[in-house]
């Protein structure tokens, strides 16, 4: 009985974005879904399509080499991912945070990004509603946003139409290992036979490795996230904070402070959604496999929210919900096939980039898995590099 | 955490289940907290000016409002703290997150009763979103707490115990009823509330539906119809009223977010209102420490939720410490009343739902 | 309509008259009922229209949870007059949509 050509583990972002390429590409393609599409950190996170956020060098020319797929993927889709190129603001707060976020800028100006800092008034007329407080913010013309979940039903709904399999309610069990190759695939009580895996599993990719023998470095970090009311437009751009930058990179520098909202990594990440709700994050917390919001969580992003954007305050907030994200030590996914076995693939860890980098990693698994050959160098992202003794993705500098 | 309160029992919702738990509780010399998000203490039982039926303990005779201005001065003289105007927006192991009056603060408690209550059931059919059609129980509170008619000529959909109630309150507060629409082939409510409404020469017709609403900008006409043995409507049969007012009463549905939140495992019961939080007999969620009493824990009468508030409170006061002999008494006196408050024609159906969720919960706790 | 007399809850007790202003027309209200009260007191049903369709909305649940009744108020969108306080002097807007902030008037 001959398989599928790839069967896809895992229905969130990334599953179904490297699902839709390997169809496009005319690969035969299975899906399989432990539960619900997007059911998962996929579903409980923002819609960020943001470049700034990424650490200058191959991480944001990835990102870059995704946005540009995201403009044409909504008619490409022929879905409403709502998709929005509405620029976004990196906010500073202090006058000390001013130099990290030049140097920050100008090595992301290098690489191709077009952003620029608006010191006092100039932010202020771009969004009148920021405090007067805000030293000024990074901007860039290029940052877009999403609906997350619209993308996961748009990957899955195209990749459908071209022949792909999608099965929900369908849980890995095991992989059949013939040598250095799977054979198969055991789920939901049934052996499939499959050309090659790719596990799309995101924080669960390591109970997955384990049986294997393959250790991998990734952890899930906890982020919370508070919904408001619709209300009127009040900003029109996509919203970080520098500190948020600063969570991201250096969660050693947040973890031993006295601010309660910095230990849990509170950095400001907020959109006005299309309906006028707003979406607000994020705590970046390592606390296991707890999903739950708490209320010093959901208080601290409320808190730095309001000083950044007062007139939140007369927002009810209806909502919160958490995610977990799949973390790993460089901020770097694992992209790429698992050592000693040649055709077992990985894409997962993009932390909480995996909105903006689902249409790239997609595109490369697929060119990956059929060819053998990426369009841009994977070598940072191997599934093994820190098995090899690197382990500070800051450091990279590949470009393509 | 600044802002963070403590407390021996945390009650959230100040109506005649939350106020019961609490006096029980604070009886028993624990400290007892009521949190409530409206302006003064009571829940429904505000809106309530109708004599309740039944024994003296259930305030047999009272009239609801009184029951609720006895429940919250006792509160008061025995020292449980009501705190109005303050919403449970989550709950969290055993802390609460609380918003009251614009401050965010936790209040933690060794244990804590959910008294949340029910929201009303909504009807869809064309026009239902025109401003005159609304809850039953939103007509009540507006006509009786607020003394303000919300319209002059009305209909009523249901012929359940609210419907016929609030059409009668309506007729009190000098509104024209119409009549009364009931989709079922039989009056819901008890005999007695529909003789008083069909006395003052209102129709109640039952097999009968809302087939839309109509006006330009607000309600201005409600078309009915009649209703053949498969549910459908009779073509021909229709009747069209010129009413400014059309109140819903198509049953409640118990608030149950918090007990989501917690972790509590549900059962469905179409008798019970829904999805209810399973618990023992002790009123205990299969969450330890947290435990539901009135309508949260499954839409039955003020009187019930009296009851299972004192059982709930007791069991609740036993949990965090404050347990003895006499306590145990108690709860077994408030077991059997309740035993006699589901019993009769209208309880026995009431009893076997109650006793399926309880059966549920053993379940749980035996699989263990 | 104020229910002046009733044969259960007696003449309607005395209370402060206080003044609103609904779209710019000064009502009577009673100090401490909700705002929605006054307003059906006057006669006023349509509280706002939807975001999409425009459709009028009123009051539907009166008890704070439906969010159907929700005005402007003193500049805040998605006030619910149902359970909302009238205050003298307070200013009522039919809420057109999501309504709309102070700073963009």
């Amino acid at each position: 009985m001959k398989g599928p050509d790839v069967v896809v583990v895992g229905g969130g972002v990334i599953g179904t974005a490297v699902t839709y390429y390997l169809a496009k590409q005319g690969a035969d393609v299975l899906l399989l879904e432990r539960a619900e599409l997007g059911g998962e950190t996929s579903s409980a996170c923002d819609g960020f399509v943001i470049l700034q956020s990424k650490s200058p060098g191959v991480h944001l020319a990835l990102a870059l080499a995704s946005a540009e797929l995201y403009r044409g993927l909504a008619d490409e889709l022929d879905w409403d991912i709502e998709y929005r190129n509405c620029g976004g603001l990196i906010v500073i707060e202090r006058e000390e945070e001013l130099p990290a976020m030049r140097t920050f800028m100008a090595k992301q100006q290098a690489i191709g990004l077009d952003v620029r800092l608006l010191l006092g008034d100039e932010v202020r007329r771009l969004e009148p509603a920021l405090a007067p407080h805000i030293v000024g913010a990074t901007y860039s013309p290029q940052d877009s946003q999403v609906n997350p979940l619209q993308v996961v039903l748009g990957f899955a709904q195209a990749a459908r139409r071209l022949g792909a399999r999608v099965r929900q309610g369908v849980p890995l069990q095991t992989l059949r290992r013939a040598g250095a190759r799977v054979s198969a695939v055991v789920a939901g009580g049934e052996e499939i036979p499959a050309g090659a895996v790719v596990l799309c599993t995101g924080v669960f990719t390591p109970e997955l490795l384990t049986p294997l023998g393959v250790e991998l470095p990734l952890r899930p970090r906890r982020g919370q996230l508070v919904v408001t009311e619709p209300a009127p437009p009040l900003v029109h751009h996509i919203f970080l904070c520098a500190r948020y930058i600063a969570a991201k990179y250096h969660p050693e520098l947040l973890a031993a402070a006295e601010d309660e909202a910095l230990r849990l990594g509170v950095g400001l990440a907020l959109e006005q959604t299309g309906s006028g709700g707003f979406l607000i994050g994020s705590t970046r917390e390592f606390v296991g496999w707890d999903k739950r919001t708490t209320p010093l969580g959901i208080r601290e992003i409320v808190r730095h929210a309001t000083r950044i954007l007062p007139a939140l305050a007369q927002l009810n907030a209806i909502r919160t919900f958490a995610g977990l994200r799949p973390y790993t030590p460089d901020g770097l996914p694992f992209l790429g096939p698992v050592p000693g076995w040649e055709n077992l693939y990985i894409a997962a860890g993009h932390e909480g980039d995996g909105i903006a980098l689902a249409p790239i990693t997609g595109r490369l698994m697929a060119e990956l898995i059929l060819t053998g050959r990426t369009s841009f160098p994977l070598t940072d992202f191997a599934v093994d590099r820190f098995a090899r003794g690197k382990d500070q993705g800051g450091q990279l500098k590949v470009t393509p | 955490m600044a802002g963070a309160e403590v407390t021996d029992i945390a009650v959230v919702g100040g109506g005649p289940a939350g106020l019961s738990a609490a006096l029980a509780a604070r009886q028993t010399g624990a400290e007892v907290v009521v949190v409530d998000e409206n302006s003064a203490p009571g829940g429904q039982l505000r809106k309530q000016i109708h004599k309740f039926f039944g024994s003296k303990e259930h305030h047999a005779g009272q009239r609801g409002f009184r029951i609720a201005e006895e429940l919250a001065a006792a509160c008061r003289d025995r020292g449980v703290e009501l705190w109005t105007d303050a919403l449970a927006y989550g709950i969290f192991d055993h802390t609460l997150g609380i918003v009251r009056r614009g401050t965010a603060f936790t209040l933690t408690a060794r244990a804590i009763v959910l008294a949340t209550g029910a929201s009303e059931n909504a009807l869809a059919f064309p026009g239902w979103t025109l401003p005159g059609v609304m809850g039953a129980g939103a007509a009540q509170t507006f006509i009786n707490l607020h003394r303000v008619l919300p319209g002059r000529r009305v209909l009523m959909v249901g012929a359940g115990n609210v419907g016929l109630i609030v059409s009668y309150q309506l007729l009190q507060a000098g509104a024209e009823v119409l009549g009364v629409v009931e989709a079922a082939p039989r009056i819901g409510g008890y005999a007695v509330h529909a003789a008083k409404i069909r006395r003052a020469g209102v129709p109640i017709w039952t097999r009968h539906t809302v087939l839309r609403a109509d006006g330009r900008g607000q309600l201005e006409e409600v078309t009915i119809a009649a209703l053949d043995e498969n549910g459908r409507p009779i073509p021909g049969s229709e009747r069209a009223f010129a009413v400014d007012m059309l109140c819903l009463a198509v049953g409640l549905t118990p608030l149950t977010e918090l007990a989501w939140q917690a972790g509590c495992r549900f059962e469905y019961s179409a008798l019970l209102g829904g999805h209810v939080p399973l618990h023992s007999e002790d009123m205990e969620t299969t969450v330890p420490g947290l435990f539901v009493a009135g309508d949260v824990a499954g839409v039955e009468e003020a009187s019930t939720a009296l009851e299972e508030g004192r059982l709930a409170g007791l069991a609740a006061a036993a949990y965090a410490g404050h347990g003895s002999p006499a306590l145990e008494k108690e709860k077994a006196a408030a077991r059997e009343r309740l035993l006699a408050l589901r019993s009769g024609p209208f309880g026995s159906g009431r009893r076997h739902a109650y006793e399926e969720i309880v059966r549920g919960w053993l379940r749980w706790s035996g699989a263990r | 309509m104020r229910i002046e007399e009733h044969p259960i809850l007696g003449s309607l007790p005395k209370a402060q008259t206080v003044w609103i202003e609904v779209d710019g027309k000064r009502i009577p209200a009673r100090a401490g009922e909700p705002i929605a009260a006054a307003l059906l007191a006057a006669g006023i049903r349509v509280f706002r229209t939807t975001h999409r369709r425009g459709e009028p909305r009123g009051l539907f649940c009166g008890v704070g949870r439906c969010t159907d009744c929700v005005m402007t108020v003193d500049g805040v969108p998605n006030v619910r007059t149902c359970v909302t306080p009238v205050r003298d002097g307070m200013k009522i807007e039919t809420q057109r949509g999501l309504g709309r902030w102070p700073e963009q008037k």
